[in-house]
């Protein structure tokens, strides 16, 4: 499910909810962790994030974003826990406050940015596997599986298991070879 | 593995080895074949940093989707404007039982309403005066909700006047200040807005409208949806607004732009966004903004560029924070008290 960002807007502004169901599941993950650079606590980080996505829906009809949807969610979400850490940071100068923060923001969003990049081409690489190819390869690199762990769980000959880690390996490399790190 | 030729990449074998799944044999012959060809070892390079990159990705911290999506889709449907312009296709089951409710509370509220207001206008109406003026005070807003149940903002020194049989038949009124409408919407019964030179028609809609913009002209910001501007003498000579534009009469020229004025709304909104912005826009932004009026000392000092949010500011606190990153004195004349004098050299 690809879409344009104007697209998105479009069906978001006219009120389709599971359009922006998708975008929330898209972006939730790696912005909850991206709001937890500011904020520490990752609870208070879900919170800002789910506010943003509450009012970006409230204030649906009047959006007239002219940037892409991932700069604007990430922009909404720094502005959100500038604002919550406003609350707890009065009387301080603000000039320095915000100098500082500015320039942190261009180098963490960026940071963040690629970091969602990254996380789309992963995602989209493991489901573009068969089945068992994304299984096989989840149990081995996410829960640290051994071959031989894996063949016993799965039923499946040590010999299968390679084959299919080959081809996960192949299929990353193939997607992974246009993502370029600054 | 003997049977290795060196062109074909032997992916499975790289996976063993990048798992640590390799035993001494095979991690020889993966060293070998890195030696063979300078291409090959890049490969290896770029395959470990593929390995790493997916590492990466599994520190991040695990957040509940799900159950953070069930939170704000509850919170939007329990919220009147998450339901009402929702198409239905793009409703879940439960969402459509609620607008269903709904919008049968909402029939048997619009039918006691009716017959209340049937009630007054048959009975009551004819002992009052045929208009009501609103004015709001020299130096607060106010808010107001008009018989249809459009709303109303009126921003400081603003005049509205409208007749009592207001949203029978027609819904006129004549405004002299700035003020924000929301309009109800109603199809058969356009809402119409009288300035001293235009004429403002919409069915249902959001928008600004400012009768003290530059040389006294009238401007209209539009929020949402669409507002029709015509010239007041000559209806015919109109224009449609759309979201996010300014339309305004010059001369007998209707003209629209798009409106860059980040902190258009400040005044209702209360709140001030600036991003390096120079401290004369600043100081006329508040001058607006708080009804107030602010000198600056000197010529260098409009230049200084100041980066601040404010929501809800008091005007002093404001002043407070330009005080902090300017290291200005401020003079705040309490005898006038509509007066503000920032003095200082400049940045």
């Amino acid at each position: 499910m690809k879409k344009r960002s104007w697209k998105i807007f479009e069906e978001i502004r006219e009120g389709n909810l599971i359009t922006f169901e998708y975008v929330f599941r898209k972006y939730y993950s790696t912005l909850c962790n991206y709001a937890s650079k500011y904020i520490r606590d990752l609870d208070t980080a879900e919170e800002v994030v789910q506010e943003l996505f509450y009012r970006l829906w409230e204030k649906r009809d009047k959006l007239n974003i002219n940037v892409s949807l991932k700069s604007y969610l990430y922009r909404s979400v720094y502005n959100g826990c500038l604002q919550y850490l406003n609350h707890r940071t009065i009387e301080i100068k603000y000039e320095d406050y915000y100098r500082k923060q500015d320039k942190e923001y261009n180098d963490d969003a960026l940071e963040a940015l690629k970091m969602q990049e990254l996380n789309e081409i992963i995602n989209n690489t493991l489901d573009s596997m068969p089945e068992r190819c994304r299984k096989i390869f989840l149990l081995n690199r996410f829960e640290g599986l051994k071959y031989r762990e894996i063949a016993e769980k799965l039923s499946l000959s040590v010999k299968t298991i390679e084959a299919n880690m080959g081809k996960a390996l192949k299929l990353f490399r193939r997607n992974l070879k246009n993502y370029v790190e600054a | 593995m003997k049977r290795y030729r060196e062109n074909k990449i032997r992916w499975g074998l790289l996976a063993r080895y990048l798992s640590g799944e390799s035993d001494n044999e095979e991690a020889g012959i993966i060293k070998k074949w890195i030696n063979s060809s300078n291409e090959n070892n890049i490969l290896l390079k770029n395959i470990k940093a593929d390995w790493e990159k997916i590492n990466s990705i599994k520190n991040m911290k695990k957040v509940d989707v799900d159950s953070a999506w069930e939170n704000v889709k509850q919170r939007i449907l329990n919220s009147d404007k998450g339901i009402i312009p929702v198409p239905e296709r793009a409703m879940v089951n439960t969402a459509k039982l609620f607008l269903y409710r709904s919008l049968r509370l909402a029939a048997s509220i619009l039918l006691v309403m009716g017959l209340a207001f049937g009630i007054y206008k048959v009975f009551v109406t004819p002992y009052l005066d045929n208009n009501t003026i609103v004015k709001s005070g020299s130096d607060n807003t106010s808010r107001l909700i008009l018989p249809d149940g459009s709303q109303v903002y009126l921003n400081s020194g603003t005049l509205i006047r409208y007749a009592n049989n207001f949203g029978s038949g027609s819904r006129q009124l004549f405004l002299k200040g700035e003020a924000y409408f929301d309009v109800t919407r109603d199809n058969d019964n356009p809402f119409t807005i009288t300035t001293n030179d235009v004429l403002v028609r919409v069915l249902g809609t959001s928008f600004n409208i400012n009768t003290r913009a530059s040389n006294n002209k009238t401007e209209v910001f539009v929020e949402s949806g669409n507002v029709q501007l015509s010239q007041k003498d000559n209806p015919d000579n109109n224009i449609l607004i759309e979201p996010g534009y300014i339309g305004a009469l010059s001369g007998k020229t209707l003209n629209k732009s798009k409106n860059n004025d980040i902190n258009y709304m400040s005044w209702k909104t209360k709140y001030l966004i600036f991003r390096e912005t120079d401290l004369q826009t600043v100081a006329e932004k508040l001058e607006s903004v708080y009804n107030t009026s602010i000198t600056l000392g000197s010529q260098e000092m409009a230049n200084c560029k100041l980066t601040a949010t404010f929501n809800n500011a008091s005007l002093d606190s404001v002043l407070k924070v330009i005080e902090g990153s300017f290291n200005l004195q401020i003079e705040n004349i309490v005898k006038t008290k509509d007066k503000v004098i920032i003095v200082g050299n400049g940045c």
